[in-house]
């Protein structure tokens, strides 16, 4: 079955992964979530290797929500490899992350991160913030797809 | 050592002459008049060149041009299978005949394999004519299709520059024309709201017309370029879960399904070969459209599939206003519409947008319908299922 | 906090501070009609610092949009201010080519007035008040 996945959600704690998908659906921004709970899962999916081998990677989702602690492999080294590949770079990669270090803001943007998110400790924040930001990357931004997909998911 | 006589042989009487020009590589002179005498008799008017080296040969086909080479296998200074190669390099196109007494350790299938047209026996040379005719008119059917395939590349590169000049267009239409257009929908827009009551009803009214028109201005070219679009684009087939389009659909058909109070039926539907986005635009102008011309009960519409010539027949059927039989075909036609702007709003390329992108996915598309008993658009898609 | 946009067409700047204005945005919006300007002004360091957010178009005169783009992402300073193409361009190589010139995001000025406000709040309402900048920038 090949459905396009709109996000790509790569979160290690199942909590705030549970917590951001029922939003997102909730509020109908997002049909296909893909969830990913390390940064090799995450490299995986995107690349459509080992365990995803049988992917089309023709098809890249329309935003990925990065939280930056991830066992495995970290977030910035998932950020680099994303923003490396020519075929990859393109999507746009929000970083959610609870850590302030300005270390990781900087390396988060020297290294093409499209945006930076602090999640809220408040569970009711979180939930405003995970739907503010499905609602820019999903609904005002355009991701970059083909245009007669732009041209039919219309108003 | 070489030899360059040229002879002609008298054409037998009664016999019409064709002059040919032949390359002879033989070393044997007798040999050589052997093969002229022989194909005299088989009614050709020969002028040929003797050559005895690659050297003599390749000087030779440079300076003239010959309709055949005859070629004996091995000679003292050169192997005959060699003028092949200095064809090639020459970019000749000219048939080679290998007449000989053997061929060493080469096989007559291994020869024509090599690219030699034929191959004759010294001992049986009464079969040359034919064999030289045999070579010319398969030349003659390779340069007549190497001039066909010349013509259908360059048919292909004119249609490719004209597809581009195409996209230019609408390239160009889709920025440049609706630049203007959006500073008129927005502007006329923004006076409304800053002016409406405050001047007098006539302004009112104009200020209304400014901006209903410029907005029906905008959906038309939208609609256009889509339509043409459709039209040019490579149909992209993937697996398509076809519930999931008729969720998207009904999803960015929201606000109007909500204010109508419409209730949509979806039964199960197959995945199959489609362009998704294409279908989740067919699927959202027949619902909006059920959705437009409903009738004063509660709007009803129902999707289902059914497995029938050969793919699938999906139906959309709504109890909404309906419309005369006889309309049944006309409503796909680009811009017919059996309504007025006020009775309802609407451009008239939906329906032919919906056509278009079914039939260049191999399916039809068609309507039944009857005055205030509701329409069922149906359409088919071939193709196996999966999943 | 500034919002600088560069726009030849100023209808739609006009636009766009009418949307700021009702969404009640606390932000001045700085326009410039020339690409080669707006690096300019933000290579002057004390305006740098307070730009939040830039919104690019992509068909300018002389220098084009995406030059412009690279120009910001390739100098080590300005490239932390996030940059938004606002076009009516939907052209696939448009979009793509932004994004991999470093656009962090890519907007389609809607053709409808309400949706054009929407989005300007949209924009607004997330890049002033959602997303986090690198040190140096006001937040909140």
């Amino acid at each position: 079955m090949n459905s396009e996945y709109d996000i790509l959600l790569v979160e290690d704690s199942e909590e705030d992964r549970e917590l951001a998908t029922h939003v997102l659906r909730k509020e109908k921004l997002a049909n296909q979530i893909f969830t990913a709970r390390d940064g090799e899962e995450a490299l995986d999916f995107v690349f459509c290797t080992g365990p995803f081998s049988e992917r089309r990677c023709d098809q890249l989702p329309k935003l990925i929500l990065l939280d930056l602690k991830l066992p495995k492999v970290d977030g910035i080294e998932v950020l680099r490899k994303i923003k490396s590949d020519p075929r990859t770079k393109v999507i746009p990669v929000v970083i959610m992350t609870s850590s302030r270090e300005e270390r990781d803001l900087v390396n988060g943007y020297h290294l093409g991160a499209n945006s930076y998110i602090q999640k809220p400790v408040d569970f009711q924040q979180f939930r405003e913030v995970v739907k503010q930001v499905g609602l820019y990357w999903l609904v005002t931004n355009q991701a970059p797809v083909s245009e007669e997909h732009a041209a039919a998911s219309g108003a | 050592m070489s030899g360059t006589a040229v002879a002609r042989t008298p054409a037998p009487p009664g016999t019409p002459g064709e002059v040919l020009r032949a390359l002879i590589v033989e070393d044997s002179s007798s040999d050589v008049e052997l093969m002229v005498r022989e194909l005299g008799l088989g009614g050709f008017e020969v002028s040929y060149n003797v050559a005895q080296s690659e050297a003599e040969f390749r000087a030779l086909v440079r300076a003239n041009s010959y309709a055949i080479v005859l070629a004996d296998f091995s000679l003292p200074q050169w192997r005959g299978l060699e003028a092949l190669r200095v064809l090639a390099e020459e970019e000749l196109d000219t048939p080679l005949i290998l007449v000989s007494g053997t061929v060493g350790d080469l096989s007559a299938v291994e020869c024509i394999k090599q690219g030699v047209s034929d191959y004759i026996l010294k001992d049986r040379l009464a079969r040359l004519p034919a064999a030289v005719r045999g070579a010319l008119e398969e030349q003659r059917l390779r340069q007549e299709r190497k001039c066909a395939q010349d013509d259908l590349a360059q048919k292909a590169h004119e249609l490719a520059r004209s597809n581009q000049e195409l996209e230019q267009f609408a390239y160009v239409a889709s920025h440049d024309l609706q630049e203007p257009l959006r500073m008129v929908a927005a502007y006329t827009e923004l006076l409304a709201e800053r002016y409406q009551g405050k001047l007098d009803a006539q302004a009112d009214k104009y200020i209304h017309y400014a901006v209903d028109g410029a907005r029906r201005m905008q959906t038309l070219i939208q609609d256009l370029l889509a339509f043409s679009r459709v039209g040019r684009q490579e149909m992209e087939l993937s697996v398509v879960n076809f519930e999931n389009v008729v969720d998207l659909a009904i999803a960015n058909l929201q606000t109007a399904i909500v204010e109508n109070k419409v209730v949509i039926k979806r039964e199960a539907l197959p995945s199959l070969a489609a362009v998704q986005s294409l279908m989740v635009q067919v699927f959202q102008n027949l619902i909006s459209n059920a959705i437009k011309f409903r009738s004063s009960s509660t709007p009803c519409i129902e999707v289902k599939a059914e497995k029938s010539w050969g793919g699938w027949m999906f139906s959309v059927a709504d109890n909404g206003i309906g419309m005369a039989p006889g309309y049944c075909e006309e409503i796909f036609v680009i811009f017919k519409r059996l309504h007025t702007q006020q009775e309802y709003t609407g451009n008239g390329i939906g329906l032919a947008l919906c056509r278009k992108i079914i039939e260049r996915q191999g399916g039809k598309i068609w309507v039944t319908s009857e005055p205030g008993k509701g329409s069922i658009f149906r359409f088919t898609l071939p193709g196996a299922t999966t999943g | 906090m500034k919002i600088l946009m560069v726009d030849d067409n100023p209808a739609d700047i006009d636009l766009v501070n009418e949307g700021l204005r009702r969404c009640g945005a606390k932000v001045e919006l700085c326009a410039i009609h020339d690409g080669i300007e707006a690096v300019e002004l933000l290579r002057g360091l004390e305006t740098a610092s307070l730009v939040r957010l830039i919104l690019l178009d992509v068909n300018l005169p002389k220098v084009n949009g995406q030059a412009v783009l690279r120009q910001i992402k390739n100098d080590p300073i300005l490239r932390r201010v996030p940059v938004v193409m606002f076009s009516t361009s939907r052209a696939a190589r448009d979009i793509r080519g932004s994004y991999e010139s470093g656009a962090n995001s890519y907007v389609v000025k809607p053709g409808g007035l309400k949706d054009f406000l929407s989005a300007v709040r949209s924009l607004s309402s997330y890049w002033l008040e959602c997303a986090i900048l690198p040190a140096g920038s006001e937040h909140g």
